[in-house]
């Protein structure tokens, strides 16, 4: 008998939890929404300032975590309108970011985009807090989730250097309906080669809940950049897609509706923005930008 | 079985005993352009040599060997193009320890028949994907062994990146009423590294969206597999299955995502009496199951399992020329095989196989009779027919091809001069309308024992579609055989084709040249 359970047992190693495997674009083909368009300007835009994305990988109940959003607060204070922050609330080191039981109080903010974003392309770190630059790999790390202490050392970098896409946004808002229409514009100030894609997102601020700390918990803890929704794929739109191609002067305008939900809780519209994020085929962000809805 | 195959060890003493085998091959490129023998091979490199140098040391403490491989503009990995590299191909460190046997480096074996995993070495069709890694075999007693193997497949010098491990279980059993069974399973594991993937995802993200699917780092391929004897009779079954995984689709134009399924049973009745007669049944399905350690691969590269055509495999030069080459995804074969004894000095042999692929479109047929009549113990003579219906578009990926048919009329002659000397003549005359046109082959070959091996012979297209030239494809050959070691010297001459070694096929292209060969075993 006991040679047949080392069979089995044999066998069994081979099996093991379910996989996830890699990131395949299931986008549909766009249907073009009104103001969609692209054309070639006759000019060369001269390059706005070079943005930076920091996706904090948080939790609710993470205690370090309230240092690294002041980390990122602090970096986004010394730049004004340059850093991006996405507040990402995932799945993975549930001990962090599980609420919980209701009657604990802590407030849900995981969303399965943000989850995405960490596993799949901030490399999953198996701690928090860290955080994404730009999504890159830098020079001397394993990981592209970056310890918090280092974040303003990279971000410095990125911020030196010179954007090859122009990135705007603009929001219109109808308080009636609660429907947002944003309409990114791109205008690439140099030839880029590869692939672009664009992915644009919501997120909110001024969000009071509770929050753990090294020492407490703090009820009214205020959340910024929650992550909410990802109006396009985890993985962003293809935007060199035959006719347009990523030549110098080529302008691409997308534009992006979304009614902003009620239920299970209302976004307020005034805390809410929008976020564009450009990245290349090694996910690497270009450019990014973020405006208020209201 | 090659040449260099190894023999008794020759030298040994009270710790061990050592052994080996050399083959060494040398070509001599001639570019000819009728038959398209004008590859790299013919225009740059112009000469190549081949071989291996193989060594065992055996004792109780230990089994120990190795293999060096060197290939310099050697055509044996890629027919089309001059390959050169050397090194260790092949280690191993065996130790039984009782029960358990362990070995580690690279590592030929099978599960079963192969159908989910066979590592194994045929360099004459440039196959040697052994496991570079481990393997433990157990034997609680000696009805019962169990093997589980873990490693990377080797490619070349290297290996490719993702992991297979596996393990399987045979069981004999002793019944009632003299029946004997042995029953087997299998389970295997491949898991593809992170490279690998990337390669296949970035394939299926250029697809079109409705043909995009995510892969599985993870395959699991499982058989159970039972042969069981009672009296004449012997009844063989096996069955497996493939999860779901990445393979090419029937064009090999795109990766598509799809379960696979294997299954093959034979039934075999032999009876010896005054008259012998001996029939075999075999059947076979194959459905998505190529097993590759990489996706990206293709041909017989990165094979995992092993499946063989089990048609009738043919060693007559015309009678081979068209093969049933696997069709690992989409094949269903029936075989069946008669031989009938008359009596000492009369033989028949009859074989017809149906090979189909996807819609139930034939691939491949087979008839085959023949007669061996033995007139004295000098005289042989083997007269037969054969007649092949090859689906060309597909088995030679030729879209367009017509269908091949052939009617092949063969005769082999074996007359023993006297002691020392012998003579054998064969002949196929290969008639067909389509393809090349037809052939004749006559081949002639005399042996003087126990030193020397000559023979000679000419294939000619003596019938060739319109528009093309009769060309000639001689064959020369001289061998001097002194103890276990031999050198040959060829000529050879032959049309683009399929090269078969155990029912495996490669397509390759022309060759003309010459051929030196040196083999020995120690």
């Amino acid at each position: 008998m006991k040679k047949y359970i080392l069979i089995l047992c044999l066998a069994a190693l081979l099996n093991a939890c379910k996989e996830e495997g890699p990131y395949i674009d299931f986008t549909p083909t766009r249907i073009k929404v009104i103001g969609d368009t692209d054309y070639v300007s006759s000019t060369l835009a001269v390059p706005q300032s070079h943005h930076v994305l920091l996706e904090d990988i948080t939790g609710v109940k993470c205690p370090n975590c309230p240092a690294s959003h002041d980390v990122a607060k602090n970096i986004s204070d010394a730049n004004p309108g340059r850093i991006v922050i996405l507040a990402l609330h995932g799945y993975t080191n549930p001990i962090f970011t599980d609420p919980g039981a209701a009657a604990l109080g802590f407030t849900d903010f995981r969303d399965s985009t943000a989850n995405y974003i960490i596993t799949q392309l901030l490399d999953n770190p198996s701690a928090l807090p860290q955080g994404g630059i730009n999504r890159k790999l830098f020079s001397g790390e394993t990981k592209r989730f970056i310890d918090y202490s280092k974040w303003s050392t990279y971000i410095g970098q990125e911020l030196a250097l010179i954007t090859p896409v122009n990135l705007e946004i603009t929001n219109t808002y109808n308080a009636t309906t609660r429907e947002l229409t944003s309409v990114v514009k791109m205008e690439l100030t140099q030839t880029l080669t590869g692939d672009l894609y664009l992915s644009v997102g919501i997120t909110e601020n001024n969000i009071i809940a509770k929050q753990k700390d090294p020492t407490t918990t703090i009820v009214n803890y205020v959340h910024n950049h929650i992550f909410r929704k990802m109006l396009t794929t985890e993985a962003g739109l293809k935007i060199n897609k035959a006719p347009i191609t990523l030549d110098a002067k080529q302008v691409v305008i997308r534009v992006f509706k979304y009614t902003l939900p009620s239920l299970p809780v209302v976004w307020n519209a005034s805390n809410c923005n929008t976020v564009a994020i450009l990245h290349d085929g090694n996910i690497n962000v270009v450019q990014c930008a973020e405006k208020k809805i209201l | 079985m090659l040449a260099y195959s190894q023999t008794e060890p020759t030298q040994s003493n009270n710790t061990g005993t050592f052994s080996g085998s050399f083959y060494g091959n040398t070509n001599a490129f001639i570019r000819d352009t009728k038959i398209g023998a004008t590859t790299p091979l013919y225009t740059q490199a112009l000469s190549a040599v081949e071989g291996w140098f193989n060594a065992n040391y055996n004792s109780k403490m230990v089994n120990v060997s190795l293999r060096y491989d060197f290939y310099h503009n050697s055509n044996l990995l890629q027919p089309n193009m001059p390959y050169s590299n050397s090194g260790i191909g092949y280690w191993q460190i065996n130790k039984v320890v009782e029960k358990f046997d362990f070995s580690v480096g690279y590592i030929y074996d099978q599960f079963g028949s192969g159908s989910i995993f066979r590592a194994y070495w045929e360099p004459l069709i440039g196959i040697d994907n052994a496991i570079m890694g481990a393997r433990v075999i157990f034997k609680p007693d000696q009805n019962l062994t169990i093997k589980a193997i873990s490693g990377k497949q080797k490619y070349r010098f290297g290996s490719f990146e993702p992991i297979v491990k596996g393990v399987n279980a045979e069981q004999s059993l002793s019944l009632k009423h003299n029946i004997n069974t042995t029953l087997g399973a299998g389970l295997l594991n491949r898991t593809l590294d992170i490279t690998t993937m990337k390669g296949i995802a970035d394939n299926i993200n250029s697809y079109d969206l409705s043909d995009r699917f995510v892969p599985k780092y993870n395959e699991f391929a499982y058989q159970a597999y039972a042969t069981t004897y009672i009296k004449d009779f012997t009844i063989g079954l096996e069955y497996a299955k493939k999860s779901i995984d990445i393979i090419q689709n029937e064009s090999s134009s795109k990766m598509v995502n799809r379960e696979g399924e294997f299954i093959q049973g034979n039934l075999s009745w032999s009876h010896v009496g005054k008259r012998g007669i001996g029939v075999n049944l075999q059947y076979r399905k194959l459905n998505n199951f190529e097993f590759r350690v990489s996706p990206l691969e293709n041909g017989l590269t990165a094979l995992v399992n092993y499946l063989p055509s089990i048609t009738r495999q043919n060693t007559y030069r015309l009678m081979a020329r068209y093969n049933a080459v696997t069709q690992f995804n989409n094949e269903q074969t029936t075989q069946c095989d008669i031989t009938y004894t008359h009596n000492e000095k009369n033989l028949f042999q009859l074989n017809g196989s149906l090979v189909t692929g996807k819609n139930n479109v034939t691939l491949f047929r087979e008839v085959y009779l023949d007669w061996l009549h033995q007139y004295s113990d000098k005289l042989k003579l083997l007269l037969g027919l054969q007649s092949i219906q090859f689906n060309q578009a597909i088995l030679q990926g030729e879209p367009g091809a017509e269908d091949v048919f052939t009617l092949t009329p063969f005769s082999e002659l074996n007359y023993d001069i006297n002691s020392k000397k012998s003579l054998r003549i064969e002949a196929q005359f290969l008639s067909s309308k389509q393809d090349s046109g037809s052939f004749v082959n006559v081949m002639i070959d005399f042996n003087i024992a126990p030193h020397w091996s000559f023979s000679a012979g000419d294939m000619i297209n003596i019938i060739p579609k319109s528009g093309s030239d009769k060309i000639h494809f001689y064959t020369l050959f001289a061998a001097y055989t002194e103890g276990p070691s031999r050198v040959a010297l060829a000529y050879v001459k032959q049309l683009a084709g399929f090269n078969c070694n155990g029912g495996i096929c490669r397509f390759e292209p022309a060759f003309n040249g010459v051929k030196l060969t040196l083999s020995s075993t120690f």
